[in-house]
Protein backbone atom coordinates (compact mmCIF):
# COMPACT_ATOMS: atom_id res chain seq x y z
CA UNK A 1 0.00 0.00 0.00
CA UNK A 2 3.05 2.24 1.17
CA UNK A 3 3.74 4.18 -2.42
CA UNK A 4 6.95 6.24 -3.14
CA UNK A 5 8.53 6.39 -0.25
CA UNK A 6 7.82 10.28 -0.13
CA UNK A 7 10.33 10.75 -3.11
CA UNK A 8 8.18 10.14 -5.88
CA UNK A 9 7.14 13.11 -8.46
CA UNK A 10 3.43 13.51 -6.88
CA UNK A 11 5.01 14.24 -3.27
CA UNK A 12 7.05 17.02 -4.58
CA UNK A 13 3.93 18.45 -6.50
CA UNK A 14 1.98 18.25 -3.38
CA UNK A 15 5.19 19.76 -1.45
CA UNK A 16 4.82 22.09 -3.87
CA UNK A 17 1.07 23.08 -3.96
CA UNK A 18 1.46 23.19 0.23
CA UNK A 19 4.23 25.73 -0.08
CA UNK A 20 2.55 27.81 -2.37
CA UNK A 21 -0.78 28.05 -0.14
CA UNK A 22 1.44 28.59 2.77
CA UNK A 23 2.88 31.44 0.68
CA UNK A 24 -0.62 32.57 -0.50
CA UNK A 25 -2.09 32.97 3.51
CA UNK A 26 0.18 35.63 4.30
CA UNK A 27 1.15 37.47 0.13
CA UNK A 28 2.03 40.68 1.72
CA UNK A 29 4.86 39.47 4.23
CA UNK A 30 6.02 37.08 1.56
CA UNK A 31 6.22 39.51 -1.23
CA UNK A 32 7.88 41.91 0.96
CA UNK A 33 10.40 38.99 1.46
CA UNK A 34 10.98 38.78 -1.81
CA UNK A 35 11.49 42.15 -2.32
CA UNK A 36 13.98 42.45 0.06
CA UNK A 37 15.89 39.84 -1.14
CA UNK A 38 15.47 40.88 -4.55
CA UNK A 39 17.44 44.23 -3.76
CA UNK A 40 20.12 42.45 -2.03
CA UNK A 41 20.96 40.51 -4.36
CA UNK A 42 20.60 43.61 -7.33
CA UNK A 43 23.22 45.94 -5.04
CA UNK A 44 26.38 43.85 -6.07
CA UNK A 45 25.32 42.69 -9.30
CA UNK A 46 24.69 46.31 -10.69
CA UNK A 47 27.93 47.32 -8.97
CA UNK A 48 29.88 44.99 -10.31
CA UNK A 49 28.54 45.51 -14.20
CA UNK A 50 29.46 49.23 -13.68
CA UNK A 51 32.85 47.96 -12.94
CA UNK A 52 33.24 46.41 -15.60
CA UNK A 53 32.07 48.30 -18.09
CA UNK A 54 34.64 50.46 -16.84
CA UNK A 55 37.35 48.48 -16.72
CA UNK A 56 36.39 47.13 -20.25
CA UNK A 57 35.64 50.95 -22.05
CA UNK A 58 38.95 52.18 -20.21
CA UNK A 59 41.64 53.51 -22.70
CA UNK A 60 44.05 50.79 -22.38
CA UNK A 61 47.03 52.87 -21.47
CA UNK A 62 44.96 54.07 -18.25
CA UNK A 63 45.17 50.98 -17.01
CA UNK A 64 48.14 49.70 -18.82
CA UNK A 65 51.74 50.52 -18.04
CA UNK A 66 53.63 51.80 -20.09
CA UNK A 67 57.32 53.00 -21.30
CA UNK A 68 57.96 56.40 -23.40
CA UNK A 69 61.03 55.79 -25.41
CA UNK A 70 62.35 59.69 -26.37
CA UNK A 71 64.45 58.68 -29.55
CA UNK A 72 67.86 61.22 -30.42
CA UNK A 73 67.14 64.10 -32.19
CA UNK A 74 69.35 63.07 -34.53
CA UNK A 75 68.27 59.67 -35.00
CA UNK A 76 66.54 58.68 -38.25
CA UNK A 77 63.42 57.51 -38.81
CA UNK A 78 64.62 54.12 -39.97
CA UNK A 79 66.42 53.76 -36.74
CA UNK A 80 63.41 54.51 -35.49
CA UNK A 81 61.18 52.26 -37.15
CA UNK A 82 64.01 49.80 -36.63
CA UNK A 83 63.35 50.70 -33.06
CA UNK A 84 59.84 50.33 -32.47
CA UNK A 85 59.96 46.54 -34.31
CA UNK A 86 62.83 45.46 -31.78
CA UNK A 87 60.31 46.02 -29.41
CA UNK A 88 57.34 44.69 -31.24
CA UNK A 89 59.52 40.80 -30.57
CA UNK A 90 59.86 41.34 -27.01
CA UNK A 91 57.61 39.24 -25.22
CA UNK A 92 56.86 41.59 -22.26
CA UNK A 93 55.73 44.22 -24.47
CA UNK A 94 51.90 44.10 -26.13
CA UNK A 95 52.13 47.30 -28.05
CA UNK A 96 54.14 49.60 -29.61
CA UNK A 97 53.35 53.34 -31.11
CA UNK A 98 55.40 55.26 -32.78
CA UNK A 99 54.74 59.36 -32.00
CA UNK A 100 56.17 61.25 -34.09
CA UNK A 101 57.62 65.21 -33.07
CA UNK A 102 55.40 66.75 -35.38
CA UNK A 103 52.86 64.52 -33.62
CA UNK A 104 53.68 65.50 -29.94
CA UNK A 105 53.91 68.96 -30.82
CA UNK A 106 49.95 68.92 -32.33
CA UNK A 107 49.11 67.32 -29.12
CA UNK A 108 50.62 69.37 -27.06
CA UNK A 109 48.87 72.43 -28.67
CA UNK A 110 46.25 71.05 -28.61
CA UNK A 111 46.54 69.75 -24.58
CA UNK A 112 47.35 73.55 -24.02
CA UNK A 113 45.10 74.93 -25.87
CA UNK A 114 47.54 76.85 -28.16
CA UNK A 115 46.17 76.79 -32.16
CA UNK A 116 49.32 78.36 -33.19
CA UNK A 117 52.08 76.69 -31.12
CA UNK A 118 53.06 75.04 -34.10
CA UNK A 119 53.87 77.78 -35.67
CA UNK A 120 55.79 79.56 -33.30
CA UNK A 121 59.10 77.16 -33.82
CA UNK A 122 61.26 77.28 -36.59
CA UNK A 123 62.55 73.72 -35.20
CA UNK A 124 60.20 71.25 -33.67
CA UNK A 125 62.14 70.84 -30.30
CA UNK A 126 59.85 67.66 -29.43
CA UNK A 127 61.90 64.15 -29.47
CA UNK A 128 60.32 61.73 -31.61
CA UNK A 129 58.87 59.27 -29.42
CA UNK A 130 58.17 55.55 -29.11
CA UNK A 131 55.70 54.18 -26.64
CA UNK A 132 55.16 50.88 -25.20
CA UNK A 133 52.51 49.08 -23.66
CA UNK A 134 53.93 46.86 -21.14
CA UNK A 135 52.12 43.57 -19.96
CA UNK A 136 54.07 43.34 -16.42
CA UNK A 137 52.26 45.01 -13.33
CA UNK A 138 53.83 48.53 -12.65
CA UNK A 139 56.75 49.01 -10.26
CA UNK A 140 57.72 45.29 -10.98
CA UNK A 141 61.29 44.29 -11.08
CA UNK A 142 60.52 43.78 -15.56
CA UNK A 143 59.79 47.55 -15.79
CA UNK A 144 62.85 48.11 -14.28
CA UNK A 145 64.98 46.28 -16.10
CA UNK A 146 63.79 47.06 -19.22
CA UNK A 147 64.14 50.80 -18.60
CA UNK A 148 68.11 50.09 -17.86
CA UNK A 149 68.44 47.83 -20.81
CA UNK A 150 66.74 50.95 -23.22
CA UNK A 151 68.50 53.53 -21.74
CA UNK A 152 72.01 52.16 -22.70
CA UNK A 153 70.70 52.12 -26.35
CA UNK A 154 72.64 54.81 -28.26
CA UNK A 155 69.23 55.82 -30.12
CA UNK A 156 67.44 56.61 -26.63
CA UNK A 157 67.70 60.37 -25.57
CA UNK A 158 65.82 58.66 -21.55
CA UNK A 159 63.34 56.53 -21.03
CA UNK A 160 60.24 57.33 -18.72
CA UNK A 161 57.87 54.55 -16.87
CA UNK A 162 54.65 56.22 -17.03
CA UNK A 163 52.51 54.14 -14.59
CA UNK A 164 51.05 56.83 -12.29
CA UNK A 165 47.68 56.41 -13.57
CA UNK A 166 47.94 53.22 -14.61
CA UNK A 167 48.90 52.47 -10.96
CA UNK A 168 45.74 54.44 -9.57
CA UNK A 169 43.19 53.01 -12.23
CA UNK A 170 43.93 49.38 -11.83
CA UNK A 171 44.22 49.95 -7.97
CA UNK A 172 40.90 51.82 -7.92
CA UNK A 173 39.28 48.81 -10.14
CA UNK A 174 40.43 46.19 -7.62
CA UNK A 175 39.51 47.98 -4.59
CA UNK A 176 36.02 48.30 -6.02
CA UNK A 177 35.95 45.06 -6.99
CA UNK A 178 37.19 43.72 -3.95
CA UNK A 179 34.49 45.90 -2.21
CA UNK A 180 31.96 44.60 -4.33
CA UNK A 181 32.94 40.79 -3.54
CA UNK A 182 32.54 41.76 0.19
CA UNK A 183 29.08 43.29 -0.38
CA UNK A 184 28.39 39.84 -2.33
CA UNK A 185 29.33 37.69 0.65
CA UNK A 186 27.35 39.57 3.24
CA UNK A 187 24.68 40.28 1.10
CA UNK A 188 24.58 35.98 0.55
CA UNK A 189 25.30 35.77 4.53
CA UNK A 190 22.23 38.39 5.28
CA UNK A 191 19.63 36.47 2.76
CA UNK A 192 20.09 33.30 4.18
CA UNK A 193 19.47 34.84 7.49
CA UNK A 194 16.26 36.69 5.95
CA UNK A 195 15.08 33.29 4.38
CA UNK A 196 15.79 31.42 7.61
CA UNK A 197 14.40 33.92 9.88
CA UNK A 198 10.96 34.02 7.35
CA UNK A 199 10.85 30.14 7.78
CA UNK A 200 11.14 30.08 11.31
CA UNK A 201 8.11 31.96 11.28
CA UNK A 202 5.94 29.96 9.20
CA UNK A 203 7.27 26.40 10.98
CA UNK A 204 6.63 28.44 14.47
CA UNK A 205 2.77 28.68 12.70
CA UNK A 206 2.65 25.16 11.56
CA UNK A 207 3.93 23.76 15.11
CA UNK A 208 0.76 22.06 15.72
CA UNK A 209 0.33 20.09 12.27
CA UNK A 210 4.58 19.76 12.57
CA UNK A 211 3.79 17.75 15.62
CA UNK A 212 0.82 15.86 14.19
CA UNK A 213 2.69 14.72 11.35
CA UNK A 214 5.57 13.54 13.15
CA UNK A 215 3.06 11.41 15.77
CA UNK A 216 1.74 9.44 12.47
CA UNK A 217 4.78 8.48 11.48
CA UNK A 218 5.78 11.54 9.03
CA UNK A 219 9.46 11.64 8.12
CA UNK A 220 11.17 14.97 8.78
CA UNK A 221 12.16 14.98 5.15
CA UNK A 222 8.32 15.25 4.44
CA UNK A 223 7.95 17.91 7.34
CA UNK A 224 10.21 19.67 6.05
CA UNK A 225 9.44 19.56 2.16
CA UNK A 226 6.98 22.39 2.41
CA UNK A 227 8.95 24.65 3.80
CA UNK A 228 12.09 24.08 2.26
CA UNK A 229 10.14 25.15 -1.46
CA UNK A 230 8.45 27.91 0.24
CA UNK A 231 12.40 28.99 0.53
CA UNK A 232 13.34 27.91 -2.84
CA UNK A 233 10.28 29.98 -4.50
CA UNK A 234 10.82 33.15 -2.24
CA UNK A 235 14.49 32.98 -3.60
CA UNK A 236 13.76 31.71 -7.36
CA UNK A 237 11.00 35.17 -6.91
CA UNK A 238 13.73 37.17 -5.70
CA UNK A 239 16.64 36.41 -8.15
CA UNK A 240 14.35 36.66 -10.75
CA UNK A 241 13.57 39.75 -9.65
CA UNK A 242 17.03 40.75 -9.31
CA UNK A 243 17.89 39.71 -12.00
CA UNK A 244 15.15 42.16 -13.87
CA UNK A 245 17.16 44.98 -11.50
CA UNK A 246 20.44 44.39 -12.50
CA UNK A 247 20.01 44.77 -15.88
CA UNK A 248 18.10 47.79 -15.52
CA UNK A 249 20.91 49.32 -13.31
CA UNK A 250 23.18 48.34 -16.22
CA UNK A 251 21.29 50.54 -18.41
CA UNK A 252 20.75 52.89 -15.81
CA UNK A 253 24.88 53.04 -15.13
CA UNK A 254 26.19 52.23 -18.77
CA UNK A 255 24.70 55.25 -20.46
CA UNK A 256 26.10 58.15 -18.02
CA UNK A 257 29.17 56.20 -17.99
CA UNK A 258 29.61 55.87 -21.72
CA UNK A 259 28.67 59.58 -21.95
CA UNK A 260 31.43 60.25 -19.63
CA UNK A 261 34.24 58.10 -21.37
CA UNK A 262 33.26 59.73 -24.82
CA UNK A 263 34.30 63.36 -23.71
CA UNK A 264 37.64 61.69 -23.35
CA UNK A 265 38.18 60.75 -26.94
CA UNK A 266 36.82 56.91 -26.24
CA UNK A 267 34.45 55.47 -28.63
CA UNK A 268 30.79 55.44 -26.68
CA UNK A 269 29.88 51.81 -26.79
CA UNK A 270 27.62 51.10 -24.17
CA UNK A 271 28.31 47.96 -22.03
CA UNK A 272 25.25 45.99 -20.09
CA UNK A 273 24.24 42.97 -18.18
CA UNK A 274 25.33 39.93 -19.90
CA UNK A 275 23.18 36.79 -19.54
CA UNK A 276 25.72 35.64 -16.42
CA UNK A 277 25.11 38.43 -14.99
CA UNK A 278 21.15 38.29 -15.01
CA UNK A 279 21.29 34.10 -14.02
CA UNK A 280 23.83 34.54 -10.93
CA UNK A 281 20.71 36.44 -8.85
CA UNK A 282 18.23 33.82 -10.12
CA UNK A 283 20.67 30.97 -9.23
CA UNK A 284 22.06 32.71 -5.84
CA UNK A 285 18.42 33.84 -4.65
CA UNK A 286 17.17 29.83 -5.37
CA UNK A 287 20.09 27.88 -3.58
CA UNK A 288 20.28 30.56 -0.98
CA UNK A 289 16.50 30.85 -0.15
CA UNK A 290 16.58 26.65 0.31
CA UNK A 291 19.59 26.48 1.87
CA UNK A 292 17.64 29.15 4.78
CA UNK A 293 15.06 27.24 4.80
CA UNK A 294 16.44 24.56 5.33
CA UNK A 295 18.05 25.56 7.99
CA UNK A 296 14.73 26.64 9.38
CA UNK A 297 12.68 24.14 8.96
CA UNK A 298 13.89 21.98 11.53
CA UNK A 299 10.49 20.13 13.42
CA UNK A 300 9.57 21.31 16.50
CA UNK A 301 9.44 19.09 19.56
CA UNK A 302 6.02 17.66 20.10
CA UNK A 303 3.42 18.51 22.81
CA UNK A 304 1.19 15.96 23.70
CA UNK A 305 -1.65 17.70 24.94
CA UNK B 1 1.55 -6.17 21.93
CA UNK B 2 2.85 -4.07 25.00
CA UNK B 3 5.63 -5.01 27.51
CA UNK B 4 6.80 -2.68 30.17
CA UNK B 5 9.31 -3.87 32.22
CA UNK B 6 10.28 -2.41 35.50
CA UNK B 7 10.08 1.03 33.55
CA UNK B 8 11.02 3.73 35.82
CA UNK B 9 10.40 7.70 34.35
CA UNK B 10 12.29 10.52 36.45
CA UNK B 11 12.56 14.38 35.79
CA UNK B 12 15.08 15.26 38.11
CA UNK B 13 13.88 14.05 41.24
CA UNK B 14 11.05 13.83 40.64
CA UNK B 15 9.69 10.31 39.83
CA UNK B 16 6.52 10.13 36.98
CA UNK B 17 6.63 5.95 36.62
CA UNK B 18 7.71 4.00 39.24
CA UNK B 19 8.70 0.76 38.30
CA UNK B 20 6.14 0.11 36.35
CA UNK B 21 5.92 -3.63 34.83
CA UNK B 22 2.58 -5.02 32.42
CA UNK B 23 1.63 -6.77 29.56
CA UNK B 24 -0.96 -6.09 26.97
CA UNK B 25 -2.09 -8.96 24.60
CA UNK B 26 -2.49 -8.40 20.52
CA UNK B 27 -6.48 -7.53 20.06
CA UNK B 28 -6.72 -6.54 24.17
CA UNK B 29 -8.23 -3.78 25.01
CA UNK B 30 -7.55 -2.26 28.21
CA UNK B 31 -8.31 1.33 30.55
CA UNK B 32 -5.29 3.61 32.28
CA UNK B 33 -6.91 5.08 34.70
CA UNK B 34 -5.57 7.21 37.92
CA UNK B 35 -5.69 10.74 39.26
CA UNK B 36 -4.94 13.80 37.26
CA UNK B 37 -0.63 13.68 37.80
CA UNK B 38 -0.53 9.67 38.37
CA UNK B 39 1.70 9.45 35.06
CA UNK B 40 -0.81 8.07 32.79
CA UNK B 41 0.19 10.67 30.26
CA UNK B 42 3.66 10.28 30.91
CA UNK B 43 3.17 5.84 30.06
CA UNK B 44 1.42 6.76 26.89
CA UNK B 45 4.37 9.11 25.69
CA UNK B 46 6.73 5.99 26.57
CA UNK B 47 4.30 4.10 23.78
CA UNK B 48 5.26 6.79 20.83
CA UNK B 49 8.51 7.22 21.59
CA UNK B 50 7.82 10.92 22.82
CA UNK B 51 9.96 9.81 26.12
CA UNK B 52 12.77 7.11 27.10
CA UNK B 53 12.43 5.50 30.31
CA UNK B 54 15.08 6.17 32.59
CA UNK B 55 14.86 2.55 33.15
CA UNK B 56 13.68 -0.60 32.19
CA UNK B 57 12.22 -1.49 29.03
CA UNK B 58 9.51 -1.35 27.02
CA UNK B 59 8.14 -3.56 23.74
CA UNK B 60 5.67 -3.09 21.61
CA UNK B 61 5.36 -5.76 19.08
CA UNK B 62 9.20 -6.86 18.47
CA UNK B 63 10.14 -3.11 18.70
CA UNK B 64 12.24 -2.12 21.62
CA UNK B 65 11.41 1.52 21.87
CA UNK B 66 15.10 1.70 23.19
CA UNK B 67 16.38 0.62 20.37
CA UNK B 68 15.01 2.71 18.08
CA UNK B 69 17.00 4.23 15.16
CA UNK B 70 15.61 7.93 13.96
CA UNK B 71 15.02 6.58 10.74
CA UNK B 72 12.92 3.22 12.59
CA UNK B 73 10.37 5.99 14.48
CA UNK B 74 8.73 6.68 11.48
CA UNK B 75 7.65 3.21 10.49
CA UNK B 76 6.97 2.23 14.06
CA UNK B 77 4.51 5.32 14.63
CA UNK B 78 2.76 4.49 11.59
CA UNK B 79 1.79 1.01 13.04
CA UNK B 80 0.40 3.42 16.20
CA UNK B 81 -2.79 5.45 16.44
CA UNK B 82 -3.51 8.31 18.96
CA UNK B 83 -6.56 9.79 19.95
CA UNK B 84 -6.23 12.90 21.99
CA UNK B 85 -8.41 14.43 24.48
CA UNK B 86 -8.93 17.41 22.05
CA UNK B 87 -8.76 16.09 18.37
CA UNK B 88 -5.87 18.52 17.94
CA UNK B 89 -7.36 19.07 14.14
CA UNK B 90 -6.04 21.16 11.70
CA UNK B 91 -8.80 24.19 11.12
CA UNK B 92 -7.93 25.40 7.52
CA UNK B 93 -8.13 21.82 6.64
CA UNK B 94 -11.35 19.76 5.46
CA UNK B 95 -12.21 16.85 7.37
CA UNK B 96 -11.37 14.92 4.33
CA UNK B 97 -7.83 16.41 4.57
CA UNK B 98 -7.40 15.87 8.36
CA UNK B 99 -8.49 12.47 7.59
CA UNK B 100 -6.15 11.77 4.68
CA UNK B 101 -3.10 13.58 6.86
CA UNK B 102 -1.27 10.16 8.41
CA UNK B 103 -1.72 8.37 4.90
CA UNK B 104 0.26 11.53 3.04
CA UNK B 105 2.50 11.25 6.32
CA UNK B 106 3.34 7.80 5.79
CA UNK B 107 3.67 7.85 1.86
CA UNK B 108 0.14 5.75 1.22
CA UNK B 109 -0.30 5.66 -2.59
CA UNK B 110 -2.37 8.58 -3.71
CA UNK B 111 -5.12 6.22 -5.12
CA UNK B 112 -5.63 4.35 -2.34
CA UNK B 113 -6.29 7.14 0.29
CA UNK B 114 -9.28 8.07 -0.71
CA UNK B 115 -10.92 4.56 -0.50
CA UNK B 116 -9.46 4.73 2.73
CA UNK B 117 -10.12 7.87 4.43
CA UNK B 118 -14.12 7.44 3.05
CA UNK B 119 -14.18 4.00 4.68
CA UNK B 120 -12.93 5.97 8.35
CA UNK B 121 -15.27 8.64 7.81
CA UNK B 122 -17.84 5.54 7.46
CA UNK B 123 -16.79 3.97 10.77
CA UNK B 124 -17.38 6.71 12.85
CA UNK B 125 -20.43 8.02 10.63
CA UNK B 126 -19.04 11.23 9.22
CA UNK B 127 -19.38 10.47 5.76
CA UNK B 128 -21.78 13.44 5.25
CA UNK B 129 -19.06 16.04 6.78
CA UNK B 130 -16.09 15.53 4.27
CA UNK B 131 -15.84 18.78 3.06
CA UNK B 132 -16.08 20.40 6.52
CA UNK B 133 -13.47 22.27 8.26
CA UNK B 134 -13.79 21.26 11.96
CA UNK B 135 -15.08 25.10 12.94
CA UNK B 136 -18.57 23.44 11.38
CA UNK B 137 -18.30 20.58 13.28
CA UNK B 138 -19.71 20.27 17.10
CA UNK B 139 -17.46 18.60 19.57
CA UNK B 140 -18.36 15.16 19.36
CA UNK B 141 -18.46 15.27 15.53
CA UNK B 142 -14.65 16.38 16.27
CA UNK B 143 -13.86 13.99 18.16
CA UNK B 144 -15.01 11.82 15.94
CA UNK B 145 -12.65 12.90 13.00
CA UNK B 146 -9.62 12.51 15.26
CA UNK B 147 -11.09 8.82 16.32
CA UNK B 148 -11.04 8.45 11.83
CA UNK B 149 -7.77 10.22 11.82
CA UNK B 150 -6.12 7.88 14.26
CA UNK B 151 -7.11 4.46 12.65
CA UNK B 152 -7.18 5.61 9.03
CA UNK B 153 -3.70 3.85 8.62
CA UNK B 154 -5.32 0.83 10.24
CA UNK B 155 -2.70 0.37 13.07
CA UNK B 156 -2.39 -2.26 15.27
CA UNK B 157 -2.17 0.05 18.25
CA UNK B 158 -4.58 2.81 19.42
CA UNK B 159 -4.06 4.90 22.26
CA UNK B 160 -6.63 7.27 24.00
CA UNK B 161 -5.51 10.02 26.12
CA UNK B 162 -9.02 11.31 27.52
CA UNK B 163 -10.96 10.76 24.69
CA UNK B 164 -13.81 11.45 26.14
CA UNK B 165 -13.37 14.51 28.68
CA UNK B 166 -14.83 16.80 26.70
CA UNK B 167 -18.01 14.74 25.63
CA UNK B 168 -21.52 13.98 27.60
CA UNK B 169 -22.01 10.95 28.57
CA UNK B 170 -24.42 10.17 25.70
CA UNK B 171 -21.54 10.96 23.55
CA UNK B 172 -18.81 9.24 25.51
CA UNK B 173 -20.67 6.23 25.31
CA UNK B 174 -20.90 6.26 21.60
CA UNK B 175 -16.95 6.90 21.66
CA UNK B 176 -16.16 3.93 23.61
CA UNK B 177 -18.48 1.89 21.17
CA UNK B 178 -16.04 2.95 18.57
CA UNK B 179 -12.81 1.52 20.23
CA UNK B 180 -14.68 -1.62 20.97
CA UNK B 181 -15.51 -2.24 17.16
CA UNK B 182 -11.90 -1.52 16.87
CA UNK B 183 -11.07 -3.76 19.57
CA UNK B 184 -13.00 -6.71 17.37
CA UNK B 185 -11.18 -6.02 14.79
CA UNK B 186 -8.19 -7.22 16.41
CA UNK B 187 -6.18 -3.67 17.24
CA UNK B 188 -4.97 -3.07 21.20
CA UNK B 189 -6.85 -0.60 22.43
CA UNK B 190 -5.33 1.38 25.48
CA UNK B 191 -7.07 4.25 26.66
CA UNK B 192 -6.20 6.66 29.48
CA UNK B 193 -9.21 8.58 31.50
CA UNK B 194 -10.13 9.77 35.15
CA UNK B 195 -14.06 9.02 34.49
CA UNK B 196 -14.61 5.62 36.77
CA UNK B 197 -18.22 5.43 35.70
CA UNK B 198 -17.38 5.08 32.29
CA UNK B 199 -14.52 2.01 33.32
CA UNK B 200 -17.19 0.28 35.33
CA UNK B 201 -19.59 0.18 32.65
CA UNK B 202 -17.42 -1.89 30.16
CA UNK B 203 -15.89 -5.32 30.61
CA UNK B 204 -11.96 -4.31 30.38
CA UNK B 205 -9.00 -4.97 32.09
CA UNK B 206 -8.28 -1.70 34.44
CA UNK B 207 -4.66 -0.65 35.06
CA UNK B 208 -4.60 1.91 37.45
CA UNK B 209 -1.91 4.21 38.08
CA UNK B 210 -0.96 6.17 41.99
CA UNK B 211 1.97 8.65 41.88
CA UNK B 212 3.87 6.85 39.31
CA UNK B 213 3.26 3.57 40.71
CA UNK B 214 1.07 0.98 38.92
CA UNK B 215 -1.06 -0.68 41.66
CA UNK B 216 -3.78 -2.78 40.18
CA UNK B 217 -3.32 -4.39 36.77
CA UNK B 218 -6.10 -7.06 36.92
Amino acid sequence: MLGSKHGGAIAHVEASREAVRRLANDPLRHTVGVLVMALMLALPGVAWVALRALDVMLPVEATTPGVSIFVGQDVSEEDISALADEMVDRSDVLAVEIVGRDQGLQALSQLAGLGDLVGAFETNPLPDVVRLAIDALPGSEQMQALSLSLESDPRVEFVRIDQGLSNEMRNALVLGQRLVLILGAMVLAAIVLVVTGATRIEVTRARAELALVDLVGGTQRYARRPFVYMGLVQGLAGGLLASAFVYGGAILVGQPLSRLLTLYGESAALVGATPIDMAVPVVCGTLLGGLGARIAARLPTVAWT
Amino acid sequence: MISFENVTKRYGTRIALDEVSFALDAGEMAFLVGHSGAGKSTLLRHLVCLEAPSEGRVMVGNFDLRRLSASQLPMFRRKVGVVFQDPQLLPDRTVYENVALPLKAAGFDRKVIPGRVNAALEQVELSHVVDALPGELSSGQRQRVGIARAVVHKPALLLADEPTGNLDPELSKKIMKLFTQFRNHGVTVLIATHEQALVEAQPFRVLRLDQGRLVESG
